[in-house]
């Protein structure tokens, strides 16, 4: 299966059914948080006017001939224990954003850790009992339409994402999937051959077969490093990634060693000295050698095709082409370096 | 530096790899079937440290542990960190792949079964909404333990976990409506494939016909206790009073469950009365003490009589040495003193309790302090009964302690009274009852609740003494607020009050009594 998912904007309205927030005044992209510390969900309250709504493009009766195949991927969460043996249900509406017009609930119930595939055909009624076109009437003339999504029971919530609903364009051949998945990893084997070769052409075989090992350890854990680095660097503007859980606590390598041997925890500010002193200063100098070499390293972490195929997703050709060239102009430069590197080797001797 | 200072280097250090060799051959020659190996591998036999001696060998997790070249101690604690990250963002499969990978890692960690396990069947399970998709993940999580099991054989620990979670998992869990039938009928879990059964060529073979959680459960307790009796393990940190009691009170779970379903003929009688002899057998073991002791909980009665002669025998001997001793802490009194003893308690102020309290304590003189005071002729014998005394008291405060801790008296009675007729056609009304309310039908569910109720005001005007325990009367007013709802919905008033001469007002008095208030909660008739 390699699906190629068609996403849209997601918007959400609070239990009042008030688009906006009322102190910053922008439409809502986030909705209840019910305690989870993976954010990326957010959650509507069922019985309410909370609602999810995804806004799509492109939706032409060309495109989707015989109506909308949407997949919806939610999560259900139950704040009581309610009928075990029955699921929480939900409705959706499709509703052009022009006009307001907008056709009548469609009941579903929801199954999370499942992909649910709900078919909005070209005819459907309106809640007057109107007969109305999918494309007609609820898409608009530029092909935008919106798809509303609710919780309909009591203190029960869905929980959602913008990738969490999306339109089925089509599905791609699982063989050629396999393939660029297949893709993702040589270009990730090209990288790795590249700098094991740039290395040798200065440094001996076992240290640069080491610090190749180096690189890739930094390069796959960069996005940690990145964080850790910014936690150490600038520990004033971690506003935001307090917020998000993304700080990280306990300082640089040094500062993490020297808490681990005296059994001092992350939090808790060390005693000012000499010693923490030294401890900061050389955590700074190792913390900002170990920034400027992640920007010298590809980013290992985000050649992985192969996510999108293990999850059944269609590996899109234009993130191919863009690592291609990624590893291509890498490729380019640890040649130049390579090649300056051993002529000047050569010279020496 | 010339070649020659080099190539004689590199002779002296392939000498001295070629001779460290030796010892290092020595040391860690692996055994085979011919050979014992080297000392390592001889003292890990003699300790019963061989991975062939803890359970089945697993190549994999060997090939693993050998490819991080010493260091899976950091790979494992990238790996849990990982597996947090997977729970976390709820990637159920990331996290089952990184678990197996851990296991590979720690095969005989104890605490990582144990733990993940716990994990998957109690943190994970209920992430999801469909009672299917939970029961899942609790079956992955007992699998998880089988598991464990299969490269630990002789750990109880794992067993009693299994057990423990096969117990309450599937039979206590909201979900148990569900998950008991699931279970139960669950083919792929009872009879796995052999290439997919975690316990194939292990010591472990339950019967395939064994399917009620609670009496898997049981099955799994006895193992742990057989293994600790069999001595292939000790109580290490376990509870030897707990350890045995188990597998009994699993039992009356099972007791107690089928009931639930419906289950009122001589199976449940059958349950109850096993239920009540393994309950025996274990009074009857001997069970080991902190104290260094040895004690039987079905002993108590035993000590208790065997106490209290030995402190009247003790007694009639230091009686006059006593009352001598005493009338002379009251000659020596000041007049103050005398004064404020002879003062009726509650006329005293605080000074004069805290002077009353002294005198007391002087007045009250120890056993010890008064055999000593013996004549040398009679102090022999009181040494004699003193330990005796001794001996029979400190057993019975260790028994009567176990026994609290077991609740003991009540599971001795609770089994004995359950397998009465009375008492199941008591319930069995209570549950056609319930059964009748849920279908709507209210008449039929009065009926059978009045007829229910009359039956246990029988049963315990037989046995009285189970109004002395809470989880009983507890239990009963349970059933006295479900009539209650029934009545109320069955009057005009939609009044809730019982009436006169209510049958059961001894259990409302009862619950009452516990509580120290009238207070009386709204039934729960949807549950069971």
């Amino acid at each position: 299966m390699a699906r190629v998912p068609r996403y849209g904007q997601l918007k959400f309205r609070d239990r009042r059914g008030d688009p906006k927030d009322p102190q910053t005044w922008e439409f809502k992209d986030k909705a209840v948080n019910i305690g989870k510390m993976f954010s990326y969900r957010s959650y509507i309250p069922g019985n309410t006017l909370a609602a999810a709504v995804w806004t799509f493009d492109g939706v032409t009766a060309e495109n989707y001939p015989r109506g909308l195949p949407l997949e919806l991927t939610i999560r259900v969460y139950r704040s009581h224990m309610g009928k075990i043996d029955e699921g929480i249900t939900g409705s959706i509406v499709i509703r052009n954003p022009e006009t307001g017009e907008e056709s009548r609930e469609q009941i579903f119930t929801g199954r999370d850790f499942a992909i649910d595939r709900i078919h909005i055909p070209r005819q459907l009624y309106d809640s007057r009992d109107n007969q109305v076109d999918l494309f007609d009437d609820l898409v608009t003339s530029d092909g935008k339409t919106e798809v509303w999504i609710r919780c309909l029971r009591p203190g029960q919530y869905f929980g959602m994402a913008r990738a969490d609903v999306y339109l089925s364009a089509r599905e791609a051949s699982y063989t050629l999937n396999f393939l660029k998945g297949l893709a993702g990893i040589w270009l990730q084997v090209m990288l790795v051959t590249g700098l094991a070769v740039l290395f040798s052409t200065f440094l001996s075989g076992p240290i640069a077969m080491l610090l190749t090992l180096t690189a890739i350890i930094l390069g796959f854990n960069r996005g940690f490093l990145d964080h850790v680095a910014i936690s150490v660097l600038n520990p004033e503007n971690m506003k935001e990634l307090v917020l998000t859980h993304e700080r990280y606590y306990g300082g640089g390598p040094l500062e993490a060693f020297y808490r681990i041997i005296t059994q001092n925890n992350l939090l808790t500010e060390l005693d000012e000295g000499t010693l923490t002193t030294i401890i900061k200063t050389s955590d700074l100098v190792l913390v900002t050698c170990v920034d400027k070499m992640l920007r010298l390293l590809p980013d290992f972490e985000q050649f992985s095709e192969v996510r999108y195929l293990s999850h059944g997703y269609d590996i899109n050709g234009h993130l191919l082409l863009q690592h291609s060239l990624t590893t291509l102009g890498f490729l380019l430069a640890a040649y130049v370096a390579g090649y300056f590197m051993l002529k000047t080797r050569e010279m020496a001797q | 530096m010339n070649q020659q200072r080099l190539f004689v280097r590199k002779i002296i250090y392939f000498s001295a790899i070629a001779l460290l060799l030796f010892p290092l051959f020595l040391l860690s020659q692996p055994a085979t079937t011919r050979s014992e190996g080297g000392l390592l591998a001889r003292l890990r036999s003699d300790a019963g440290l061989t991975e062939a001696n803890l359970g089945q060998i697993d190549p994999t997790s060997a090939s693993m542990k050998l490819a991080t070249f010493g260091l899976h101690g950091a790979a494992t604690t990238k790996l849990w960190s990982n597996a947090i990250g997977y729970k976390e963002r709820e990637d159920f499969t990331n996290f089952g792949a990184t678990l197996q990978q851990i296991t590979y890692l720690q095969p005989h960690f104890v605490k990582v079964w144990d733990f993940q396990a716990h994990n998957v069947a109690f943190n994970i399970s209920v992430e999801f909404d469909d009672y299917r998709d939970r029961y899942h993940y609790v079956k992955k999580g007992l699998n998880l333990l089988k598991q464990g099991i299969r490269y630990n054989e002789k750990e109880p620990k794992l067993l009693r976990a299994l057990a423990q979670f096969t117990g309450f998992k599937i039979g206590r869990s909201d979900e148990k409506k569900f998950y008991r039938v699931m279970y139960r009928e669950d083919d792929d879990f009872h009879a796995p494939p052999r290439n997919q059964n975690p316990l194939a060529d292990t010591r472990y073979r339950r019967p395939e016909a064994l399917r009620d959680n609670w009496l898997v459960s049981k099955w799994w307790y006895r193992e742990a206790e057989n293994l600790v009796l069999n001595r292939l393990a000790s109580y290490g940190t376990m509870n030897p009073f707990l350890v045995h009691s188990d597998p009994p009170r699993q039992q009356m779970q099972y007791a107690e469950a089928i009931e639930k379903d419906g289950e009122f003929g001589s199976k449940a009688k059958q349950a109850w009365a096993l239920s009540s002899d393994e309950w025996q057998d274990y009074g009857a073991r001997d069970i080991p003490t902190t104290l260094g002791f040895s004690v039987r909980l079905g002993q108590v009665e035993r000590f208790r009589q065997l106490r209290d002669e030995y402190f009247q025998e003790l007694n009639d001997e230091v009686s006059e040495l006593r009352d001598a001793r005493k009338q002379q802490v009251l000659d020596n009194l000041t007049a103050e003193e005398l004064a404020v003893w002879q003062k009726p308690p509650d006329e005293r102020n605080l000074e004069e309790i805290t002077l009353a309290m002294d005198v007391e304590n002087r007045l009250n003189i120890s056993l010890e302090e008064l055999v000593e005071g013996l004549p040398e002729a009679e102090r022999q014998r009181a040494l004699h009964l003193k330990e005796r005394y001794d001996y029979a008291n400190d057993r019975f405060n260790m028994i009567e302690k176990y026994r609290d801790v077991v609740n003991y008296s009540y599971w001795e009675r609770r089994a004995v009274v359950e397998q009465a007729a009375d008492t199941i056609a008591a319930r069995k009304n209570i549950y056609l009852g319930k059964k009748a309310y849920r279908e709507g039908d209210l008449p039929a569910a009065r009926k059978y609740f009045e007829k229910g109720m009359q039956l246990w005001s029988e049963v315990l005007a037989k046995f009285p003494m189970l109004l002395d325990e809470y989880v009983m009367v507890s239990d009963l007013m349970t059933m006295v607020q479900a009539y209650q709802e029934i009545l109320a919905q069955t009057r005009k008033d939609g009044s809730r009050q019982l009436p006169e001469n209510f049958e059961l007002q001894v259990v409302v008095d009862k619950y009452d009594e516990f509580h120290g208030a009238k207070t009386i909660s709204k039934p729960a008739l949807d549950a069971d």
